[in-house]
């Protein structure tokens, strides 16, 4: 469902390092709970990662229907600081490597 | 409790505002310094049988806490790999806790701020206006109160009936009322800050 162009393209030389193909196998998850609201949680995904209502709405719908949702990807670091500002807002949220 | 209207937005002055009734400012209090209570109560420290690391370690736990409810406030961060999660708490617990009684601290303040005396009679009103960023903090109280009294209560999804069909003996019935009106403020609270 993209668009492709099919001008000629010249590619630059690569200049992907290693660090950031590394840098980005994990992922938070945020897990089903019977006690926070459906508004609330709908609510953080807006406020904290600054996602649109709808994507917000979808994610929270996710965790709601299969029980769980990946909200965001990154490097270890940067999800372990999505789990605490996840844990700090009162979600069960956990990481772990993307492919996991 | 029936005639709270819950919060509302005040268009002019963009706060969120809320009348409450002697009786609901007090439980509110009371419920919030119970979550402070309990956030220190159970000791923020390592549970080690190692003396030297115990001395050396302070700066935070590394097992899950006995408590549930503690244990549904910090969940923990890789439930796949014991030493990671051990670390996660060891470096984010403690904040996590003070995080959570500070949010709770400011609900007191706001309320005793709004007028709420140490020993309010029938009659008083107080009205609380919060601005966006107390919001915040409050609905991040007002979750960790419901998460605190939903684990004791061992709410699950769907279970309406059963607290319906609860007895009227059964002391479980006033505190899951309690726990319903404090979904209510929530929900009225995120919508007159989304709104």
């Amino acid at each position: 469902m993209t668009a492709v162009s099919t001008s000629p393209v010249e590619l630059d030389d690569p200049e992907v390092d290693e660090e950031t193909l590394l840098a980005r196998p994990w992922v938070t998850i945020v897990w089903n709970d019977p006690i926070n609201l459906m508004s609330y949680v709908t609510f953080v995904f807006q406020s904290y990662f600054g996602y649109s209502k709808s994507k917000a709405t979808k994610l929270m719908m996710e965790v709601h229907k299969d029980g769980r949702s990946v909200v965001s990807t990154g490097s270890r670091e940067e999800m372990e600081r999505d789990v605490q500002a996840m844990h700090e807002y009162g979600l069960w949220a956990t990481m772990q490597k993307a492919d996991a | 409790m029936s005639r709270n209207l819950g919060f509302s937005r005040h268009r002019r002055s963009k706060t969120c505002a809320a009348t409450f009734s002697a009786f609901e400012a007090d439980l509110l209090r009371s419920l919030a310094g119970q979550l402070i209570e309990l956030l220190r109560n159970e000791e923020a420290t390592p549970h080690t049988t190692d003396e030297l690391e115990a001395l050396l370690d302070f700066s935070g736990p590394t097992t899950e806490p006995d408590d549930p409810v503690l244990a549904r406030l910090f969940p923990t961060a890789y439930p796949e790999d014991a030493e990671a999660a051990a670390d996660f708490r060891r470096f984010t617990e403690a904040s996590l806790r003070n995080g959570k009684a500070d949010a709770a601290a400011l609900v007191i303040d706001t309320l005793e701020e709004a007028g709420l005396p140490d020993a309010p009679e029938d009659g008083l009103y107080v009205d609380v206006e919060l601005d966006r960023e107390s919001a915040q903090v409050w609905l991040r109280a007002f979750t960790d109160m419901r998460l605190a009294i939903g684990t004791r209560l061992e709410v699950e999804e769907g279970d309406e009936d059963f607290w319906h069909e609860l007895p009227e003996d059964d002391p479980r019935g006033p505190v899951h009322d309690i726990y319903n009106w404090l979904a209510f403020l929530q929900e009225t609270l995120v919508e007159s800050l989304m709104g």
